[in-house]
């Protein structure tokens, strides 16, 4: 269990202690239904009491009714509420990627959408019934262990002790069986992994003429993964056959002493016939808990992940004062200094000890080996991350301290892989700027290499793209960003490969709009290709996690390089 | 390989006879399910009726003596129910394990004729999308579903029908009268939780597609965050998040209505059925048909049948989850195979001896009834011993055309021949002989470097293993390696960078010896800068084959002999002559 979610998310918390208290009322209602069951039965011997059948039976209606809206309004308050913290969570979740985009090395786009959607799903079932079960794990039996006592205290007695001896055998036979399960789950797990590979490994295998064979692996495979599966289950199940079997012994242990002392006429029929119905409910809640133990892994995963997250893209941020500086004025040197980042999941920095100034209206090209944190740059001057230490500076003045909304309101950004939103061409384009004309989107579009994209499409600048529109091709999503860029004024401009998918004749028109557009700015240019380190003042190379100067021979190799490619 | 596809129409029948096959276990671990299932049900409602039975039966204070059975029985009943249901639990799970084989096999079999072009293949089968790896791990998981699905399933079926059918043959001795209204009663609440269940399922299915707009909403806002904040526009995608959030959340608001009224329904009826069994119990005892300890008993029997319906619902919750997986494997197994591969004994050979080359002519390929081609009459022709570039804009068809030339699809018009054989001739091990296939994604095996090489060619020698690796520039990556060729790679091994992972593949090809060689964007995960100098590597090792490439790459012109260019637009200029890089 994780106390961290209930002491962090207050409507977890309300959730699981209203849930919890409706299990309750649940196991109250079970008793008075058996109280008036036993009554009734009771009656109909002439050694029993002679009651009212007709308030008994008005009870026994009572507890069943009282029971049907507990249930009900448990499944509800599971399912409303988690929708709750579901959204709640969400919201969180999203704000903190827009306020700081977790960076590249750190987790996947993918990782988080699937956190967001599956992982908060697998939560839901946690805390709407995973986790209320395991409070009524501990309580209910103990209040119903105590309601069996006040009927007859024999009875409760014997049931205490079972009580107490479920986690002492459970224990016992789960820690002999965990070590042998242990063993053979790796076996089990390497199995089912050599399955999901040659499924993967599909095509490969088709081409090689390999499929009669594989087919057959897999077929023994899945035999072995039967024959380990059986052996883990038969040694895991074993607490599950204690625990059924101390709640059927319960009975039995409960019923012959009962009937014993009847016979001596000890204790009266109805409260004998009480405790017997109560007596199998004590173990119900255990046994649920017992079997939602592998949802209750999952969800527990999901909600550590959420929090890591959510406090992760939190903690920078909540140092810094929002908005404590105006944005900085337009033409002021950027600079970073000794800057390191350091990347959760990652052994060596990104960066090292990073330093570059970049003076008012100068253009630097950064090249780099793969993977040598080109992007980390980009990302540190856009305010998408915080160095580890260092500072990055803009006019003296550091970028954490700046409000960075107004900050980034002044830059135009190209990422490696430039993002069209669900809506029509146009509207993408004036993303950028928003008062354009069409005449202008035109222009840009053909600025940036796709002269003809407009007319091409059906509906023009007004065709749909996107989710559900029209797909568009690496590199006209290139050329739309691209357009997008070069209809942006800003005082800096950081662009990422800006001329990745380009054929040679396109990539030419591009640069030379790039460099009317970005006359007068900053820009710092990640880049590959020779034609685009030629709108460079300056080019320096990351390597190792530090920057350097470009010697005049490495610039040379690095434009040979670039023009065998 | 031709394990299934005979020649002729067979295949066609073959794949959609039997559907459900392989969709149940086999009998004999069915039988033992049911049987120690019915077992276990048969004494929990044993030991409650006997106790019920026992305590009456004591308050009239009969000789102890006859109380021994039904103590006896009491205490056999309660240690039987908790071992059956053990052994009904390893059972059920063998049933389902079992069967989860088959599956395997059976989505082996309907996966392997429609691979690589999968994706788009079985694009009404299953809605995921992604890379090959993700619909194929799509496809492994649904048969997990299925599987687990079965186990719950035929648990809970189990123990409400043995419970149904066995208690109420119990009360029917008992008294008839309550026997019949005890049966009548828990009919009607399995009624009630099946209706739920098919509601809940109704709103469940609304709720998954709500779930998945909001994964591809929550997707582009992990995305697009950055990029739309320098614009000032993060709110297009907060509005975009909240709406799907909202339609979400909704969507389980409602299904969680359905579920809390069938639940509350369901309590109900069991409830309603023990008044009606313990009033009509009441009615016959002072008719004077029953005494009050059979009433006991009767009562008793009620509450452990009751007991064990009350675990319906909550199986049937879930169970949309399988049965949807369920469709979508059943579906697949519905999917026409595109092409036809002869019998081993009606395939043609190729003639032996040096390079062969491959043609493609005026070849037009489609899928199904779809009039818009996916290639529309190409022509292409590799020389033996040539290297060709093929290149052109994303989707004019460039893969097309080189799974036509492996002959995963089959030409609506035109011919398709490797050495001047028409492809359709040949069967997949023959092809797999001579035609080697580099494509972008490239699986590597979960097993050791040398196994992973040896599947093309069993027979061969770590010195062969090693001479291959060196032709593709792998040997100091070999020296590097803790265990040489015995070094585990892949999945759960040592993990292999893009090109790393294309080189082994080359060397994989040059192992089998393949002829022709065709290489379709093998370095489309690389950066700009590394994948040229690959691809011309990758080239070189090729030596004196026959050589296709597809890219995108601008200087593909320098590494091949010819370039053809696909759906318009002049082609990059190629030198004549032979490659630069050929003679380094």
């Amino acid at each position: 269990m994780d106390r961290r979610l209930l002491k962090e998310l207050p409507a977890v918390r309300r959730i699981v202690a209203v849930a919890a208290g409706l299990g309750m009322v649940q196991t109250a209602s079970v008793v008075v239904q058996a109280v008036a069951v036993a009554d009734l039965l009771a009656s109909a011997m002439p050694s029993g009491a002679r009651i009212d059948r007709l308030a008994a039976l008005a009870w026994l209606a009572g507890g069943v009714s009282i029971r049907a809206l507990a249930v009900a309004a448990g499944e509800l308050v599971a399912g409303l509420g988690t929708a709750h913290v579901k959204a709640e969570l969400r919201a969180r979740l999203a704000a903190s990627v827009l306020a700081r985009a977790p960076d590249e090395g750190w987790r996947s786009p993918g990782d988080v959408a699937a956190l967001a959607g599956r992982g908060l799903d697998a939560l839901d079932v946690y805390v709407g019934r995973c986790l209320p079960d395991l409070f009524l794990a501990v309580a209910a039996p103990l209040v119903t262990a105590v309601v069996v006592g006040l009927l007859d205290w024999v009875s409760g007695v014997v049931v205490l002790v079972v009580l107490a001896l479920f986690p002492l055998f459970a224990v016992l036979v789960g820690r002999a069986a965990m070590d042998r399960a242990a063993v053979r789950w790796r076996q089990v797990e390497r199995l089912a992994r050599l399955v999901t590979d040659v499924f993967q490994g599909l095509p490969v295998l088709r081409a090689l003429g390999l499929g009669a064979e594989q087919r057959a692996r897999v077929a023994s495979a899945s035999e072995a993964l039967r024959r380990a599966s059986l052996a883990t289950l038969a040694s895991a199940f074993l607490s599950a056959l204690v625990l059924d079997t101390l709640a059927s012994v319960s009975v039995a242990l409960v019923a012959v002493p009962l009937g014993l002392r009847l016979v001596y006429g000890s204790i009266p029929l109805a409260p004998a016939l009480a405790v017997l119905i109560v007596v199998p409910e004590v173990f119900v809640p255990l046994r649920r808990a017992s079997a939602e133990f592998h949802e209750s892994t999952e969800g527990l995963a999901a909600g550590a992940e959420a929090l890591s997250i959510l406090r992760g893209a939190s903690a920078p941020a909540a140092g810094e004062p929002p908005g404590a500086f105006a944005p900085a004025p337009a033409r002021v040197p950027l600079v970073l200094r000794d800057v390191t980042v350091a990347l959760p999941g990652r052994a060596e920095p990104v960066l090292a000890g990073a330093s570059l100034e970049i003076a008012p209206g100068e253009t630097v090209a950064l090249v780099g080996p793969n993977g040598s944190g080109k992007t980390t740059v980009v990302s540190l001057l856009a305010g998408f991350l915080a160095p580890s230490s260092g500072a990055v500076l803009a006019g003296g003045g550091d970028l954490a301290h700046l409000d960075l909304a107004a900050w980034r309101s002044g830059l135009a950004y190209l990422p490696d892989r430039p993002f069209l939103v669900a809506g029509s061409l146009a509207e993408n384009l004036r993303l950028a700027a928003p008062r354009a004309s069409d005449g202008e989107l035109l222009d840009a579009l053909a600025a940036a290499g796709a002269p003809g994209l407009a007319a091409s499409l059906p509906g023009g600048l007004g065709t749909l793209l996107g989710d559900g529109g029209r797909a568009l091709s690496a590199g006209e999503r290139q050329r739309v960003a691209l357009a997008r860029i070069l209809l942006r004024p800003a005082w800096l401009y950081l662009l990422d490969e800006p001329t990745e998918h380009l054929d040679r004749e396109s990539e030419l028109v591009a640069i030379e709009a790039l460099r009317n557009r970005m006359a007068g700015s900053s820009a710092l240019v990640v880049t590959h290709r020779p034609a685009a380190l030629a709108l460079a003042d300056r080019v320096v190379e990351l390597r190792d996690g530090r920057i350097a100067a470009l010697g005049e021979d490495a610039l040379a190799r690095a434009a040979v390089a670039g023009r065998v490619a | 390989m031709t394990s299934r596809q005979s020649p002729g129409s067979r295949p066609r029948r073959g794949r959609s006879a039997g559907s459900r096959q392989g969709m149940r276990p086999s009998r004999g671990v069915t039988a033992r399910a049911g049987a120690s299932g019915a077992l276990s049900v048969g004494s929990g409602i044993g030991l409650l009726a006997t106790s019920g039975w026992l305590i009456t039966r004591a308050s009239e204070r009969p000789p102890v003596l006859e109380l021994c059975v039904a103590i006896g029985l009491v205490q056999a009943f309660a240690l039987g129910r908790g071992v059956f249901r053990y052994l009904q639990r390893l059972s059920v799970h063998d049933a389902s394990l079992e069967m989860l084989g088959r599956l395997r096999l059976r989505l082996f079999d309907a996966l392997e004729p429609l691979v690589p072009g999968g994706p788009k293949v079985a694009a009404g089968a299953s809605g995921a999308g992604g890379g090959s790896g993700a619909w194929l791990n799509g496809f492994v998981a649904d048969s997990d579903a299925v599987a687990q699905g079965f186990a719950r399933r035929s648990t809970v079926a189990v123990h409400v029908g043995a419970s149904i059918l066995l208690g109420g043959a119990l009360a029917y001795v008992l008294e008839p009268d309550a026997g019949l209204v005890l049966v009548a009663g828990a009919l009607v609440l399995v009624a009630a939780a099946l209706a739920t269940g098919l509601a809940g399922r109704e709103a469940a299915e609304r709720e998954a597609d709500a779930r998945a707009r909001l994964a591809g909403a929550v997707m582009e806002t992990v995305r697009a965050a950055r990029e739309l904040s320098t614009y000032g526009r993060a709110d297009l995608l907060e509005r975009r998040l909240g709406e799907a959030g909202r339609s979400a959340a909704e969507a389980a608001r409602r299904r969680s209505v359905v579920l809390a009224a069938g639940r509350a329904l369901v309590t109900l009826v069991s409830g309603g059925t023990l008044t009606a069994v313990v009033l009509t119990g009441l009615c016959a005892e002072q008719a004077g048909r029953i005494s009050g300890v059979t009433l006991s008993a009767l009562a008793f029997a009620a509450l452990a049948v009751l007991d064990h319906c009350s675990t319906l619902p909550s199986a049937l919750a879930d169970a949309h989850a399988a049965s949807a997986a369920r469709r979508r494997i059943s579906a697949l197994a519905q999917v026409e195979p595109p092409v036809v591969e002869p019998g081993p004994s009606r395939a043609a050979r190729l003639p032996g001896g040096g390079p062969i080359g491959a043609r493609l002519d005026r070849v037009e390929v489609g899928y199904g009834e779809e009039p818009e081609p996916l290639l529309g009459g190409l022509t292409l022709e590799v020389a033996p011993g040539r290297r060709v570039g093929l290149v052109g804009p994303s989707g004019s068809g460039k893969t097309t055309a080189v799974h036509a030339l492996l002959h995963f699809l089959e030409c609506r018009r035109g011919q398709a021949s490797v050495g001047g054989v028409d492809v359709r001739e040949l069967d997949r091990g023959e092809i797999a002989r001579h035609v080697g296939w580099l494509a972008e994604d490239v699986h590597v095996f979960a097993a050791t470097v040398r196994d992973n090489l040896r599947l093309g060619r069993r027979d061969a020698t770590d010195a062969d293993c090693t001479r291959v690796l060196a032709r593709v520039g792998l040997s100091s990556w070999l020296d590097s390696l803790p265990e040489g060729l015995g070094t585990v790679v892949g999945s759960g091994g040592r993990q292999l960078s893009a090109g790393e992972r294309q080189r082994l593949a080359m060397a994989r090809l040059l192992l089998v010896g393949c002829r022709v060689l065709l290489l379709d964007e093998p370095t489309a995960h690389l950066e700009r800068a590394s994948s040229d100098a690959l691809l011309g590597e990758l080239i070189e090792a090729a030596g004196a084959r026959s050589v296709l490439v597809v890219s995108h790459e601008p200087g593909i012109g320098r590494l091949v002999d010819d370039v053809v260019t696909l759906g318009g637009g002049p082609a990059p200029s190629a030198p004549s002559g032979p490659s630069p890089l050929g003679a380094a």
